[in-house]
């Protein structure tokens, strides 16, 4: 089986967990700016307060010592520590061999290694351990200042705020996946109407489409295009169908037909007359198949628009003069007047195409109008401008064709009821729509009440400026 | 990458998040250092700062606020409260020094 071979997506390679990983990404970046950002405006503003006022404390008793010397700076740092009202305020002052000078510590810090360096130490105020962050200076003479402050109550906060932080970023974390398998299962199930749509047609049963789910959205637009798709091809695939058929029926009779000829002249021939005779009739049995093939051939070249390369002008007063004077003879002999009407005769429409497609598809509708007329009728070839287009229309006065199949009509191999009993391949107006579609008009059939009128709609090469007044001109058959 | 299992990148997002979170960002601290003794938090200190405020009271005398709250401070030294006692001659000390700004 062909499914049995088909390949499974993994995890990874799925659709739905890619825009899942998307959106969680997504989520999960903004979600940590956000933390960050709100981590940089409360802990992280808090924390640089305290080190611009540290700063701001060294450079001012910097320029003590500058100023007074040892003494001065001793006395500002006694009065800072005694002014220190929140009790948060560390200050030492040590000569060059670290001996205490001034200041509320009993000595410089082994942990504060360098100067111009960031510590957090722990301090011990009225038996109360806290956090203190210090930093040390170098001052003249070999003198060194620490200057520190308590940052307990911000330390506190910070765990207050990491821990809240914490737990969004989790909570996030939850939402974010939460999310992700919500998009996923989203695209899942959308995709999986599609999927099963496309294993069903691909089973065979073209006639499954897909859901719509009524909302209107992206998906829904995608359902209905699949859908108009699948008619496409549903009806391209009976056309294949039923032209296969045809094929099957059309040629099988008169291959049979031959075959039995020959057969029978095989059999029962007298005489080289009868053999030859036989022979000649198959020949001609297989002249008709051998026309069907290169019509259906022809139809399929239109089609594909390789001609439109060889378009040129063609007037189509002498093309309508010619094909009246042919088939006028053939409807005479039936007993039929074919007239030709042109709105004005001075002017002939002119198109852009193939003369010889022309002819070919305006010979079928005439040859049809003459095959279905009934003795004694009459068949119109007429031509007019219609805005841009130029119509030329065939009507004659026959059984026509019912409203009902008319959109059936030009289906290869169509036959209608009432021809059943007319020689005929059913290809001419299939050769006929080929041709306008090909020139970028169309085919247009009508009831002439009573009888048919085939319309070929074709664009005209150039636009008439005004349109004139019509002015029918009647060239009755007999008179042409 | 897309491909990296979800649960797995988001897990080490919260790791890293928490990790930068409980980090101090600074040099190295005395974490498992005894702590720093404060100086500034002793009965001697509390009796040297008292004699500062005798020592800054102006010549026409300390308002009724700063002496009561030297007075305070004093006492509650006495009676072993030093933290509170330093708090309230401190504020004595400034009442003393900037009468204009308590």
């Amino acid at each position: 089986m062909a499914r049995a071979g088909r390949r499974r997506f993994g995890f990874g390679r799925s659709v739905g967990v890619r825009f899942a990983a998307v959106y969680a990404l997504v989520f999960g970046l903004s979600s940590a700016g956000l933390a960050t950002f709100l981590w940089w405006d409360t802990v992280g503003l808090l924390q640089r307060q305290v080190e611009s006022a540290i700063n701001v404390d060294a450079r001012s008793l910097a320029a003590r010592f500058q100023a007074g010397g040892l003494p001065l700076l001793i006395a500002t740092i006694n009065r800072r520590i005694a002014l220190n009202v929140d009790d948060s305020a560390i200050y030492l002052v040590v000569d060059p061999s670290y001996q205490p000078v001034a200041g509320n510590l009993r000595g410089w810090p082994k942990v504060v290694a360098r100067l111009g360096v960031w510590y957090q130490v722990p301090v011990k105020r009225a038996q109360i351990v806290s956090l203190a962050e210090m930093r040390g200076y170098q001052l003249p003479l070999g003198f060194r200042l620490l200057i520190g402050r308590d940052v307990e109550a911000r330390a506190r906060l910070r765990a207050l705020v990491a821990g809240g932080l914490l737990w969004a970023v989790l909570v996030m974390v939850v939402l974010g996946i939460a999310g992700a398998l919500a998009i996923r299962g989203l695209l899942q199930r959308a995709l999986a109407n599609v999927s099963r749509t496309a294993n069903a047609i691909a089973g065979g049963d073209l006639s499954h489409r897909v859901a719509l789910s009524g909302r209107g959205d992206e998906f829904d637009l995608l359902a209905e295009t699949i859908n108009d798709m699948l008619d496409r091809m549903s009806r391209l695939m009976d056309g294949v169908r039923q032209v296969s058929n045809a094929i099957a029926h059309d040629l099988r009779t008169p291959i049979t037909r031959a075959r039995a000829r020959l057969e029978d002249a095989l059999s029962h021939a007298e005489g080289d007359a009868a053999l030859r005779a036989a022979i000649e009739r198959a020949t001609e049995d297989l002249d008709a198949i051998n026309a069907i093939f290169q019509a259906l051939l022809r139809i399929s070249e239109i089609e594909a628009g390789a001609r439109r390369a060889a378009f040129a002008a063609v007037e189509l007063r002498p093309l309508l003069a010619d094909l009246h004077e042919l088939f006028t003879a053939a409807a005479e002999e039936r007993g039929l007047a074919l007239d030709l009407l042109q709105e004005d005769p001075a002017e002939a429409p002119t198109l852009l195409g193939d003369r010889e497609l022309l002819q070919q598809a305006l010979a079928n509708l005439l040859d049809n109008a003459l095959k279905f007329s009934p003795p004694g009728g009459r068949i119109t070839l007429s031509v007019r401008r219609q805005g841009t287009m130029v119509e030329i229309t065939v009507a004659d006065q026959g059984p026509g064709i019912p409203p009902a199949e008319r959109f059936r009509a030009t289906e290869r191999f169509y036959r209608a009821e009432s021809a059943r009993h007319t020689p005929g391949s059913g290809l001419g107006l299939s050769l006929v729509q080929a041709v306008a579609q090909l020139h970028g008009g169309s085919l247009r059939l009508e009831d002439n009440e009573p009888g048919l009128a085939a319309t070929l709609a074709l664009p005209a090469r150039e636009p008439r400026p005004a349109p004139p007044a019509p002015l029918p001109a009647a060239l009755p058959a007999s008179a042409a | 990458m897309t491909r990296v299992p979800l649960a797995l990148a988001m897990l080490a997002a919260t790791l890293a998040f928490a990790a930068a979170a409980g980090s101090v960002g600074r040099a190295a601290g005395g974490g498992g250092a005894d702590p720093l003794a404060v100086t500034s938090d002793t009965t001697h200190y509390c009796h040297s700062l008292a004699a500062k405020v005798v020592a800054a009271r102006p010549p026409g005398g300390a308002t009724t606020a700063a002496d009561a709250l030297a007075a305070a401070g004093r006492r509650l030294c006495r009676q072993g409260d030093v933290l509170g006692g330093i708090l309230r001659l401190r504020h004595a000390l400034l009442l003393e020094l900037h009468p204009a700004d308590p």
